[in-house]
């Protein structure tokens, strides 16, 4: 069986020589792995993945670290007591163990590393603040894991060409705080901006709140600075706010997950704080009320800065938690910020009117600092809320995360309410939906496997709702271990399994002996 | 007796390990961000220690847990709930239990020893009541108000001088000496020697001035003077439950028996202990505990054009759910300006670790003191002695009883001051 594993990670260079057709090539593949599955299944040979590893690197462990030692001294971390930590994120997925783990404060150590990995055929693992959704930064088995925590500088910002030069490591809400005392912000702000890492976010293309009107991470990455499974080093982009260079090479490393590269330095694009904003609270009968207030709002042309969601269940878990009261009678809750353009604040005045024209049953609005933050209370502790009204010690919240158009919200809202009911799952809904990103809270016990399988089949009936609206089976937690199968739904929906085959030859040509974050994002 | 394994499985168990703690520890990013020196990581390593029953094979990384410094800035940002602080100190108490053993620091067995046996763990008691000799300040023996220092300001200059001496004799001696002191606790004398006058005089002085703050707010209490017991804080810190639970019920019944109501203590370790821990090892400790702030009369000061930077000490503002009492105080009379990390953010200043992670201390310290550094004000004020001392290793930073009293109407700074050690 170890031959024809080996046959498999030679083919792709044996397929890219031309020595066989395309298509045949690709079919001798398929048939290579059937016999390896069907081999593994028989059990016949017991061989593990970490025997063939092992039996791939032809060097045992103990040599392995030894010479990794000679490159990186005590900054290699091999204690299996120090290397259990690295092995778990925020997901419910929990990795295998790893080799070693190596927290470099500069690059140099980290080409020989990466070098040396690529030789040994080392799988890699590049871990920021370990706040993956998705299973992303769990380690693999006999992986090095390197953290990018201690590559933390923020080396260059210019205001004037509104961009910063960071590397990976360096915490989103500590951005932030240095950027604001300059008066800019740069806009993604995922739910993790606390721990998440620069490197983190642009490795899972991250959203958040203000992805209502800035977009996601995407849109805000000037430039990469990237450091190659062959040890080489390339630079993607520029300080510019527009290049037209080629190929955009920067894009690929978007959303990537650490499967192409290590990410060692990034420009971002940066943005002036918005001078004056203001914030609308609504509450509504019905989820789907919801959905259509925020479809009319854009409709009539209205980008709200945020414009986040919140169900009955939700808002519920807040008023048993934190005391917040809420109308009796509402289903559901919209809280939406614009910025403030007018001398009185008028836009408010008139999204606040159409919020009630879709059906609002209560509509509050405020440009008061203080009282915004009393409103946003509310939304900053739903997550929190819910995690303590677990049922059990081993219940886990899980966070599912689809995104359809604006103008489908209402719909999707209903179908995901009732696919909980029929699933016969507790779920709590509540998303970013000024972008159309809505987030089921599952609570679900893992390790109970009939619930488990609801959980599964529930998290596939919301990627299904997703794609008939026009969506995604992700928006902004990325694909990681959790939805590598629900990404090969959403090829297939949209008639696109191509483009499987094209991101496995980009992964073939830059990392050709698969080390990567190898089995994340695809198989 | 306490059921730590009840309390670290309720902690762990809702952990979802979102790593939200780890931005905000300071050991994790001053350890080089190694995992079993971060909150998660302790968490996880904790789960491990009572899911795996293997107490013996996680005993090797007891250092994870003792180098927590227990500021709680975990718990401020876990959308779980989860205290990583307390699952620290449960770990320690399961790890450490009761009496220590041969392979227990030399150190710590020195200071359990002195503590039991003088009630002090230094075994200086004795000087611990000396600043009320060269005061100006009033007690009443009469008084149910008791005024309680435990002994934190008038110890530190000598635990400072200690750690100093340690860093010239290096660690096989210091660890040979202690040893030596923990099995003949007399010959704890020689810690006299180390008594740095300047440094005594200046810790001296701030709880002088904050007896004058209390005397010219009207209030006279009662004070032990040289029997006054030290509250057995280092003995909860060092995860030795038992002998703090027994330590803890004679400190106690001392207050009984002289029928005091009220204790006003007079700095954050020994106010968080008697608030928070004590009733949880004391059966009907009915004492009513405050902090000295709460009593000063904020009319008595005169108002001025400066701006200061306060440093929050953990144990008042994150351990606590008010601490309005240490801003209000500052509202009028100055301008206070406060660094990026503030309020429910706070930063340690890394002093609890400097009895066992030196260098950890020091280099968490030196961040804390740039970033209050950077915020630019005249002076940075501090309501804690062992923040003070770690933070003036590497500058200037003076006591908030010591700031008032000079804005004071009628009060006159000591002028055995200023204090300032670099």
């Amino acid at each position: 069986m170890i031959d024809l594993l080996c046959l498999t990670e030679k083919f792709p260079s044996l397929l890219n020589s031309g020595v066989l057709p395309e298509d045949i090539g690709a079919r001798f593949l398929t048939i290579i792995k059937l016999l390896i599955q069907q081999d593994l299944t028989k059990g016949s040979s017991g061989t593990t993945w970490k025997d063939y590893i092992a039996s791939n690197n032809q060097k045992d462990v103990g040599t392995l670290i030894d010479e990794l030692k000679k490159i990186l001294g005590n900054n290699l971390i091999s204690d299996p007591r120090e290397t259990v930590l690295f092995e778990s994120d925020a997901s419910p997925f929990h990795g295998e163990p790893p080799l070693a783990a190596f927290i470099p404060d500069g690059t140099d150590d980290l080409q020989k590393t990466i070098l040396f990995c690529q030789k040994n055929k080392i799988p890699v693992v590049v871990r920021g603040g370990g706040t993956s959704l998705t299973g992303s930064s769990v380690s693999l088995s006999g992986s090095l894991v390197i953290s990018t925590l201690k590559l933390n500088r923020i080396l260059e910002i210019s205001p004037v060409d509104r961009y910063v030069v960071v590397e990976p490591g360096v915490r989103l809400n500590d951005l932030n705080e240095t950027l604001a005392e300059k008066g800019y912000f740069f806009p993604p702000d995922p739910g993790s901006s606390i721990s998440a890492t620069i490197g983190g976010i642009i490795s899972t293309n991250a959203g958040g709140l203000k992805a209502s009107l800035y977009g996601t991470t995407r849109n805000w990455i000037l430039g990469l600075e990237i450091l190659l499974p062959n040890g080489k080093t390339i630079s993607t982009g520029g300080k510019v706010l527009k290049q037209t260079a080629g190929y955009d090479l920067t894009s690929l490393f978007i959303g990537a997950e650490g499967t192409l590269g290590i990410i060692i330095k990034a420009i971002l694009k940066i943005w002036p704080v918005p001078s004056k904003t203001g914030r609308i609270v609504a509450f509504f009968r019905s989820v789907s009320e919801a959905g259509s207030a925020i479809s009319n709002l854009k409709r009539l042309g209205i980008n709200p800065l945020i414009a986040e969601f919140m169900d009955r269940t939700t808002m519920d878990a807040i008023s048993t938690e934190m005391g917040i009261t809420f109308p009796d009678q509402a289903g559901s809750m919209l809280m939406v910020d614009l910025i403030l353009n007018s001398q009185k604040g008028e836009e408010l005045h008139f999204a606040g009117n159409l919020m009630k024209d879709s059906g609002a049953i209560s509509v509050k609005s405020t440009t008061s600092k203080q009282e915004m933050e009393q409103m946003y209370l509310a939304r900053k502790g739903a997550y929190s809320s819910l995690l303590r009204l677990r049922k059990s010690p081993h219940e886990r919240v899980i966070i599912g995360d689809i995104v359809v158009p604006v103008s489908m919200l209402s719909g999707a809202l209903t179908e995901c309410e009732a696919a909980a009911r029929e699933f016969n799952l507790r779920v709590a809904l509540f998303g970013h939906v000024g972008d159309g990103n809505i987030h089921a809270n599952i609570y679900a016990d893992p390790s109970d496997p009939v619930m488990w399988e609801r959980v599964l089949k529930y998290q596939h009936r919301l990627g299904d709702i997703a794609l008939r609206s026009g969506g995604s089976v992700s928006a902004e937690h990325g694909i990681g271990i959790e939805k590598k199968d629900l990404l090969l739904e959403e090829y297939k929906y949209t008639g696109s399994l191509y483009n499987l085959e094209l991101i496995k030859g980009i992964k073939r040509i830059v990392d050709p002996n698969n080390i990567m974050n190898r089995g994340k994002v695809f198989d | 007796m306490i059921d730590y394994t009840t309390k670290l499985r309720k902690e762990v168990e809702v952990c979802i390990e979102c790593g939200f703690c780890e931005a905000v520890c300071p050991t994790f990013s001053s350890s080089g961000f190694l995992p079993s020196y971060g909150a998660r990581g302790r968490i996880i390593l904790a789960r491990n220690l009572i899911e795996k029953n293997s107490s013996s094979k996680f005993r090797e990384l007891s250092s994870s847990f003792m180098s927590c410094l227990n500021c709680f800035a975990c718990l401020h940002v876990c959308p779980a709930g989860v205290n990583a602080g307390a699952v620290s100190s449960y770990a320690r108490q399961l790890i450490n239990g009761s009496t220590p053993t041969k392979g227990t620091d030399p150190l710590i067995r020195m200071i359990l020893n002195l503590t039991e046996k003088f009630e002090n763990p230094l075994g200086i008691q004795r000087q611990m009541s000396s600043w009320v000799d060269s005061s100006d300040v009033s007690f009443s023996n009469d008084s149910s108000i008791l005024l309680y220092t435990g002994s934190m300001y008038q110890i530190t200059p000598y635990l400072e001088r200690l750690q100093r001496m340690r860093g010239i004799m290096g660690e096989s001696l210091t660890k040979f000496f202690a040893s030596l002191i923990a099995r003949f606790p007399t010959l704890s004398l020689v810690f006299k020697l180390l008594r740095d006058r300047k440094s005594v005089i200046g810790y001296e002085n701030s709880l002088a001035s904050i007896v004058k703050l209390l005397n010219s707010s009207g209030v006279v209490p009662r004070y032990l003077g040289a029997s006054e017991p030290y509250p057995g804080t280092l003995l909860h810190d060092l995860g030795y439950s038992e002998n703090f639970k027994r330590y803890a019920e004679r400190v106690t019944s001392r207050f009984k028996d002289m029928g005091i109501r009220k204790i006003i203590t007079v700095d954050p370790h020994t106010y968080d202990l008697l608030r928070n821990i004590y009733p949880d090892y004391v059966r009907d400790f009915n004492f009513e505990v405050y902090h000295y702030l709460e009593f000063i009369d904020m009319k008595q000061f005169t108002s001025s054009q400066e701006s200061i930077v306060l440093h929050e000490p953990c144990h008042l503002v994150l351990h606590s759910s008010s601490s309005d009492f240490l801003h209000d105080v500052l509202d009028g009379i100055c301008e206070t300006k406060y660094p990026r990390r503030h309020g429910s953010r706070t930063e340690c200043c890394g002093g609890p670790d400097e009895l066992l992670f030196p260098d950890l201390s020091s280099s968490i310290s030196r961040r804390r003191l740039k970033n209050l550094e950077d915020v630019g004000g005249s002076k940075i004020v501090t309501a804690c002695p062992i923040c003070e001392t770690n933070l003036n290793l590497h500058g200037n930073v003076i006591d908030l009883a010591d700031f008032l009293v000079q804005h004071h109407n009628t009060l006159r700074f000591s002028a055995r001051r200023p204090f300032q050690r670099k």
